[in-house]
C-alpha cells in the first residue's frame, strides 16, 4: 500500500458509523415528513424545503461536531500512541482533515442531490427556476468548510472535547455574526447566499468568496499542523472557559447592538381620546398642528372614522375632541376606505379626503368595483355632519377597479391621481379651490404612463416620470409627483435632488441613495447617484420591510418593519445615520414639525426632537 | 447533615449561578438598552434559549461532573442517606437555576416594567419560562443521572429536548389535540410556555398534568439514585 492509504483506511473505519448515522438523520429529517405528506396528499415526496433547511441548520452543527471529533477523539493515550509510531504526522493530519470535510459535504449534499435528481427526472430540461437549490449550497458549503476548520483546530489544541465544542460554538457564532455586523466584511456574510439565490452573485464574487474561505481554512489547517507537531495543548477548566465565552459574547453583543440600537428618545408620547381597537390612519400637518384621521370605537354602535386635532408645543401638547364622520360609516354594508387626507392651507378649518366606497359583497379576487369621492370636511366640532361637500371622482366608472385615489395640495390647486389596475389606467384631476368649501373640477387628463419611479432594469438609469402640468417648473412637478404617490420610497430634497430608499441589489440590506437630477425631457427626470449609504447587513435581518421615506432638511426618516431610522444628509453629500426609534406599536405615518421634530403615528403620537443631533454651528 | 451537603453543593455550583446571572442579565440589559427589538422580542430571544440551555449546563454539574471526577463514591460512603444526598443536589440545582431567573427577572421588572409591557405581564412571563425550565430540568436530570461525563449529559439532554420536539411536531401534524384530546399536548413541557389564558380548562389541564409529571419525575429520580452503583475502580 502507498503511505497515505493506511491513514485513509483508518479514518474511514473510524468515521463510517458516525457518517452513516449523520446521513440517516439528514435524510430522515429531510424526507420522512415529505414522504408522509406525499402518501397522504398524493404529492411529490422530494419537493419540500427539508434538504435545504437541513443544510442551513444542521450543516453548521455537523461541521462543528465532525471538526471537534476529528482530533478530539485522539486526545490522551491514543495520541501518545500515534506519536510513538513511525507515522508521517502531516500526512496523518491532512488526511484526517480531508476525510472530515468529505464527510460533512457528503452528508449535507446527499439529500440535496436526491432532491435535484428527483426534480431532474420530472423536468429533464430544467426551467432554471430552482437555481437557488444548487447555487446557495455551493456558497454555503464553504462557510461550512470554515466552521469545520475552526472546530478541527480547536479540537486539536484544546484539551477536552466538551471544552473544544463550547469554544467551537462561540467561533461559529463569530463566523456568522461578525461579517454581518462589520460593514467591510459583509461580502463574507450569509448575505452572499441571497445574492446566489436571486442570481446577482457574479462569477468573480463567487470565486473571491470561495477562495477567501478556502484560504482561511488552509491557514487554520496549517496552524493545527504546527500546534500538533509542537504538541501544544491548551488546558482550560470549565470555569475559565465559561467566563471567557460569556465575556466575549457579551462584548460582541454590545459591539453589534449599540451601533444599530435605538438611541432616540421621544420628547412626548401623546394618547388620543379614542378607545377600543382604534388606530391612527393618516396624519396631516400645518406648523405645529397635527390633524389625525382615526378609525375606531365611538359612543355610537359601530366604529367610525373621525378627526382629532393636536397642537404639539415644545414640551406639552393640547389634544382636541374627536370629530366623528357619522355619515361616512352609516351603512354597515358600504365600506369606506380613506385613501388620502389633505389639510387646507387657506382655511385650516377645512380638510379634504379621498374616499373609496364599495359594497362588501362585491369584493372578489380580481378586486372590487369602488366609487371614489372627494369629501370636504369642516373641522368644526359643533356640526352634526362634518362632511359639507362631496364630489364623485370617477363618474361613469371609467376606471372600474380603482385602487388608489391620492390628493396633493399645491398653490390653491388640489391635484388628485386616480389609479386602476384592471384595466390599468391613471387619471390626473385638477380642482380649483376658489371656493375652499366646494372644490370644482377644472381639468381631467388620462395619463399615458404611470407617474413616479421608473427603472426598467439595473443597467438603465433610473428616472422619475413627472405629472404633466405644463405651467409648472421641474421642481414643483417633482414635489407634486411625490405628493401623488402613496408609499414614498423616494423623496425630493430641498436642493432639487432625490433621495431613494431600497434594498441593496439582490439582498435584504436597506440602503439610501442620493441622486442628482437632470432637466426633464418628455416629462422624465433622469437620475444619477452621487451618494449612497448601505446599512450594516445585520440591520437587514431586523427590517423585514421598508416603508415610508420622509425628508425634512437636514434629516431623512425611513419607516421600516422595525421602527424609524433617522439619517442626516450634510453638505458634503454624506448620509449619516443618526439614530433609531422603535416601540411595540406599529407605526403607520410620520410628519415633520418645525424645529427638527418628527411626529410618528402608531397607536399614539410619538414626538422625536432631533435638534440635539445637529452639529453645534448648524442648529437653527 | 443536609445543611452540610447543601453547603457543599453551593460551593460547587455558585460559579455557575454567577455566570448564568451575569450572562442573562448582561444580554437582557444590552437588548433592553439598545432596543433593537421591542421589549417582548428581546425577552423572548434571550430568555427562551436560556430556559432550555441553563438546565443543561447546571444539571451537568450535579452528577456527571462528580462522577467524572470520581467524588460521588466518597459522597455515598458518608453516613448520610441517599435521599438526603439527592435532595441536596436537586435543591442546589433548582436554586442554581431559579436564582439567575429571579435576580434578572426582578431587575428587568424594576428597570423596564411598564415601559412597553406591564410589570405583571413581564413577571408572569418569567414565571412561566422558569416553570418550563424546571420541568425540562427534571426530565434531563432523570435521563442523565447515570452519565459519567459532561458531554454525555449534554447529549442525553439534547435527546430529551429532541424527543419533546418530535412529540410537539407529531401532535401538531396529526392534530392530536383535536382528534384525541388536549392532554396529548399538555404532556409536553413546552405546553407550559404556550398557555392560552382564554381557555382556563386548558391551562388547568397543563398545570395538573405537569405537576403530576414533576412528582413522577421526582420519584423516578429518587428510585434511580437509590440503585445507582458507584465504584472507585
Amino acid at each position: 500500500m502507498r503511505p497515505w492509504k493506511p491513514y485513509l483506511w483508518k479514518e474511514f473505519r473510524e468515521n463510517r458509523w458516525f457518517a452513516l448515522a449523520a446521513l440517516g438523520v439528514f435524510l430522515g429529517i429531510s424526507f420522512v415528513p415529505q414522504i408522509v405528506e406525499a402518501l397522504r396528499l398524493q404529492q411529490k415526496w422530494y419537493g419540500g424545503p427539508g434538504p435545504l433547511l437541513m443544510l442551513f441548520l444542521g450543516g453548521p452543527i455537523l461541521a462543528m461536531v465532525t471538526g471537534v471529533y476529528a482530533m478530539g477523539r485522539e486526545q490522551g493515550a491514543i495520541e501518545r500512541f500515534w506519536r510513538s509510531r513511525p507515522v508521517n504526522l502531516n500526512r496523518w493530519l491532512v488526511i484526517k482533515y480531508l476525510v472530515g470535510v468529505s464527510l460533512v459535504w457528503l452528508v449535507c449534499w446527499t439529500p440535496l442531490a436526491i432532491q435535484i435528481l428527483g426534480k431532474a427526472f420530472e423536468q429533464p430540461y430544467g426551467s432554471g427556476s430552482d437555481r437557488g437549490t444548487i447555487s446557495m449550497p455551493l456558497v454555503y458549503s464553504f462557510i461550512l468548510l470554515l466552521i469545520y476548520s475552526v472546530s478541527f483546530l480547536l479540537g486539536q489544541c484544546v484539551r477536552g472535547v466538551l471544552h473544544a465544542a463550547i469554544l467551537s460554538v462561540g467561533a461559529m457564532a463569530l463566523i456568522f455574526i461578525i461579517p454581518l455586523a462589520v460593514g467591510p466584511l459583509n461580502w463574507l456574510s450569509v448575505e452572499t447566499l441571497l445574492k446566489a439565490d436571486n442570481g446577482t452573485l457574479d462569477a468573480r464574487s463567487h470565486i473571491i468568496f470561495v477562495t477567501t474561505m478556502t484560504a482561511f481554512s488552509v491557514v487554520l489547517l496549517g496552524l493545527a499542523g504546527i500546534l500538533w507537531r509542537r504538541n501544544v495543548m491548551i488546558d482550560v477548566d470549565q470555569r475559565t472557559l465559561g467566563w471567557s465565552v460569556a465575556i466575549i459574547l457579551l462584548a460582541l453583543a454590545a459591539g453589534v447592538a449599540f451601533p444599530i440600537g435605538t438611541n432616540l428618545v421621544p420628547t412626548q408620547v401623546i394618547s388620543l381620546p379614542i378607545t377600543g381597537d382604534s388606530g391612527i390612519e393618516d396624519l396631516a400637518v400645518q406648523g405645529s398642528d397635527i390633524l389625525a384621521l382615526v378609525y375606531g370605537d365611538t359612543a355610537l354602535k359601530d366604529p367610525h372614522h373621525g378627526f382629532v386635532r393636536v397642537h404639539v408645543a415644545e414640551e406639552t401638547s393640547v389634544v382636541g375632541e374627536p370629530i366623528w364622520l357619522v355619515d361616512l360609516d352609516r351603512d354597515p354594508k358600504r365600506k369606506s376606505s380613506v385613501q388620502d387626507l389633505v389639510w387646507s392651507v387657506e382655511d385650516p378649518s377645512l380638510a379634504y379626503m379621498c374616499v373609496r366606497q364599495y359594497l362588501e359583497e362585491d369584493v372578489t379576487l380580481d378586486g372590487v368595483p369602488s366609487v371614489p369621492w372627494l369629501y370636504t370636511v369642516a373641522l368644526d366640532a359643533n356640526r352634526s355632519d362634518p362632511i359639507i361637500h362631496r364630489v364623485e371622482l370617477n363618474p361613469g366608472a371609467a376606471l372600474s377597479h380603482l385602487t388608489e385615489a391620492i390628493a396633493y395640495l399645491h398653490r390653491g390647486r388640489l391635484y388628485i391621481r386616480l389609479h386602476a389596475d384592471k384595466p390599468a389606467g391613471e387619471r390626473l384631476l385638477t380642482f380649483s379651490l376658489a371656493d375652499p368649501k366646494a372644490p370644482s373640477l377644472i381639468h381631467s387628463q388620462d395619463l399615458v404612463d404611470r407617474i413616479g419611479w421608473q427603472q426598467e432594469n439595473l443597467a438603465k438609469k433610473p428616472a422619475i416620470r413627472l405629472v404633466p402640468i405644463p405651467d409648472l417648473d421641474d421642481s414643483a412637478r417633482l414635489e407634486i409627483t411625490h405628493g401623488l404617490i402613496h408609499y414614498h420610497y423616494w423623496t425630493p430634497t430641498e436642493d432639487g435632488r432625490v433621495l431613494v430608499s431600497d434594498f441593496d441589489e439582490g439582498t435584504y440590506v436597506p440602503r439610501l441613495t442620493l441622486y442628482e437630477t437632470e432637466p426633464s425631457q418628455d416629462d422624465r427626470v433622469l437620475l444619477h447617484p452621487i451618494a449612497r449609504r448601505r446599512s450594516v447587513a445585520l440591520e437587514g435581518f431586523l427590517q423585514p420591510w421598508l416603508d415610508d421615506l420622509l425628508y425634512s432638511a437636514p434629516f431623512a426618516y425611513r419607516m421600516e418593519g422595525n421602527g424609524v431610522t433617522a439619517y442626516r444628509i450634510n453638505h458634503s453629500r454624506e448620509i449619516e445615520r443618526i439614530g433609531h426609534y422603535v416601540t411595540t406599536e406599529r407605526f403607520r405615518r410620520m410628519v415633520p414639525l418645525p424645529g427638527n421634530r418628527l411626529v410618528i403615528a402608531g397607536d399614539r403620537l410619538h414626538v422625536l426632537d432631533l435638534s440635539k443631533k445637529l452639529p453645534p454651528l448648524s442648529v437653527r | 447533615m443536609l445543611k452540610a451537603l447543601l453547603w457543599k453543593e453551593w460551593q460547587e455550583q455558585r460559579w455557575r449561578v454567577a455566570l448564568a446571572t451575569v450572562w442573562l442579565l448582561g444580554m437582557t440589559a444590552i437588548g433592553l438598552k439598545t432596543r433593537i427589538l421591542p421589549d417582548i422580542g428581546v425577552v423572548m430571544i434571550i430568555w427562551n434559549p436560556a430556559t432550555i440551555i441553563l438546565p443543561v449546563l447546571l444539571g451537568m454539574g450535579l452528577f456527571a461532573t462528580e462522577r467524572k471526577e470520581r467524588t460521588l463514591s466518597y459522597l455515598i460512603v458518608h453516613p448520610v442517606s441517599r435521599s438526603q444526598i439527592l435532595a441536596a443536589k436537586v435543591m442546589a440545582g433548582l436554586v442554581a437555576y431559579v436564582a439567575p431567573f429571579l435576580v434578572c427577572g426582578l431587575m428587568v421588572c424594576l428597570a423596564v416594567g411598564g415601559r412597553e409591557l406591564s410589570t405583571a405581564d413581564l413577571a408572569g412571563g418569567f414565571v412561566i419560562m422558569g416553570a418550563m425550565g424546571i420541568v425540562l430540568f427534571a426530565w434531563q436530570l432523570l435521563a442523565g443521572l447515570r452519565c459519567r461525563r459532561g458531554e454525555t449529559y449534554i447529549l442525553v439532554s439534547v435527546i430529551v429536548l429532541g424527543c419533546w420536539g418530535v412529540h410537539a411536531a407529531v401532535v401538531e401534524e396529526w392534530r392530536l389535540t383535536e382528534n384525541v384530546g388536549y392532554w396529548t399536548w399538555a404532556l409536553n413541557p413546552f405546553a407550559i410556555g404556550n398557555l392560552n389564558y382564554a381557555k382556563p380548562s386548558e391551562v388547568w389541564t397543563v398545570i395538573t398534568l405537569q405537576s403530576l409529571i414533576l412528582a413522577g419525575l421526582g420519584f423516578g429520580l429518587w428510585s434511580r439514585f437509590r440503585r445507582l452503583r458507584e465504584g472507585r475502580s
